[in-house]
């Protein structure tokens, strides 16, 4: 397959999962192109593994998350507009039925979660991935997502009921 | 509810903020391009030839681009109406940026980028070149990467200072106090660089011609304020006085109303707003003001009106016809 067939068809799965780990339109245009231009030039090599899809995907996760590391590392402690929702009372978790109704509040939530724990609810979620497909997108042992993935549900104040297996292929 | 469906019903939910891939493909395209150009430019003599040719070779999925000698690794829209518009692309990147900023704003004109972040109250702006007049007040010399950097803090915030690969770079920031917009706006200049190729995607809709005596010179994209296109010779290295100039823009809301009548200080005359013809179904109004016309369409994009202003010198109102009636969003 040649490479402008690839991202012909690869592309608009690749934005939004983009989107669903940035929570930024922007920046998951950003992190995207950076990392199709840097596919290109490997393409060769690419094209021979056994799920060159998931290889851009890897790809795109790590970006966002080195991205995110050099931002964080420099981060000055300005107050998140999410946090600042917490502290004013608005309690999103504190009412099932309000969290139930405002998908809005767990997106934002999302956001204040550490890089690889929002990449794990995004991987297992949103792209359907196992555990231990996760692991080998992030890098790290099945145990490790499992551990991402309790305290991120822990943070978001959302139960652990879901086995790990469980995702949507899509 | 379980906790996989609250969380699959919240990504699904967000789906809508993923740009759609044609915005993406031309700057990925340009980003390829660039790569491949930075690799032959190694003797020097590609990455010269280019330039003196004053031309970029634009290729692939979408082609057929017109170039610019300040596009530099852009392209600009084909001549043929319905394409797809190509963005330009922002050369300038924040290594820093305080947490929680929001771009709300991003530009390429004229060869200079720009681009906006929100954060909280404060509006923060990185930007390169020098072309406007300095800022009022002293100007008080520091440095950035022991580079020799000049500071306003008399109307604002604004820092001038070396980028990386030897541009001019500007950082402003308002809503935030002095102490504040001092800190932050050292630290982005600090970390900031340049030699980037980021997309400047169009909010609302894109433009599928190019009028015949200028080519695309920015774009331009704000929050709750649409995009801008501009256009101009080819000769342009800068900012051209409005009767060099067409833009097409969805920025400004509201169209005269017909009949409707104005001073025009430029020529000393009253002007009044007439019916044009319509475009695409959607109703028109021209003005010609000194110096150039400009028509609106209602309607050709959800709940606006887009403004087409050319000046004389490079565009007639038959060309501005033509301009919007190539409008897609």
């Amino acid at each position: 397959m040649e490479f402008d067939e690839f991202a012909r068809r690869t592309l608009p799965g690749l934005v939004r999962y983009a989107v669903m780990l940035t929570g930024d339109r922007e920046l998951a245009q950003d992190v995207v192109q950076e990392v199709m231009v840097r596919a290109h030039s490997r393409w060769r090599r690419i094209q021979r593994t056994e799920r060159p899809e998931l290889y851009v995907k890897t790809m795109v996760t790590h970006e966002y998350l080195s991205w995110r590391r050099r931002w964080a590392v420099r981060s000055i402690t300005a107050v998140p507009d999410a946090q600042l929702d917490r502290s004013s009372g608005v309690d999103l978790a504190a009412d099932p039925a309000l969290r139930e109704a405002d998908r809005t509040g767990v997106w934002a939530q999302l956001g204040t979660l550490p890089r690889q724990q929002r990449a794990v609810l995004v991987l297992r979620y949103y792209e359907g991935l196992t555990d231990a497909e996760i692991a080998e997108v992030l890098d790290c042992r099945p145990a490790t997502v499992r551990s991402y993935a309790t305290r991120a549900l822990a943070a978001l104040r959302l139960e652990a009921d879901t086995k790990p297996n469980a995702g949507v292929n899509r | 509810m379980s906790t996989e469906l609250i969380l699959t019903e919240t990504f699904a939910g967000h789906e809508y903020l993923a740009p759609p891939p044609h915005e993406l493909l031309p700057a990925i395209e340009n980003g390829i391009r660039a790569r491949r150009r930075r690799r032959a430019a190694v003797g020097a003599f590609a990455a010269v030839a280019v330039v003196a040719g004053g031309a970029v070779v634009a290729g692939g999925a979408l082609g057929g681009h017109a170039a610019s000698p300040n596009t530099r690794a852009t392209s600009a829209p084909a001549s043929a109406p319905g394409r797809t518009v190509v963005g330009l692309v922002v050369t300038v990147a924040p290594g820093w940026l305080p947490s929680g900023a929001r771009e709300i704003a991003r530009g390429s004109v004229y060869g200079h980028s720009n681009r906006s972040w929100r954060v909280g109250q404060m509006f923060l702006t990185l930007a390169t070149g020098d072309y406007d007049r300095n800022p009022p007040g002293r100007a008080v010399p520091v440095t950035i990467n022991r580079a020799p950097a000049t500071e306003w803090t008399t109307a604002g915030y604004e820092l001038r200072f070396r980028l990386p690969a030897g541009g001019v770079g500007r950082v402003s920031i308002s809503g935030a106090s002095l102490a504040t917009a001092r800190q932050i706006g050292r630290h982005v200049a600090t970390a900031a660089r340049d030699g980037q190729h980021l997309a400047v995607t169009p909010v609302d809709f894109s433009v599928g011609a190019v009028p015949p005596r200028a080519v695309l010179q920015g774009i331009s994209r704000a929050e709750g304020r649409g995009t801008v296109y501009t256009y101009a010779p080819v000769t342009a290295r800068g900012p051209v006085p409005v009767r060099q100039q067409v833009q097409v823009s969805s920025a400004r809301s509201g169209a005269p109303k017909v009949g409707e009548t104005w001073f025009d200080p430029a020529g000393h005359t009253t002007r009044t707003a007439v019916a044009g013809r319509p475009v695409q179904g959607h109703p028109t109004v021209v003005a010609e003001w000194t110096g150039g016309v400009s028509l609106w369409v209602t309607g050709l994009v959800p709940g606006g009106v887009v403004e087409l202003s050319g000046g004389d010198q490079v565009s007639t109102l038959t060309d501005l016809y033509a301009l919007a009636g190539s409008i897609r969003h």
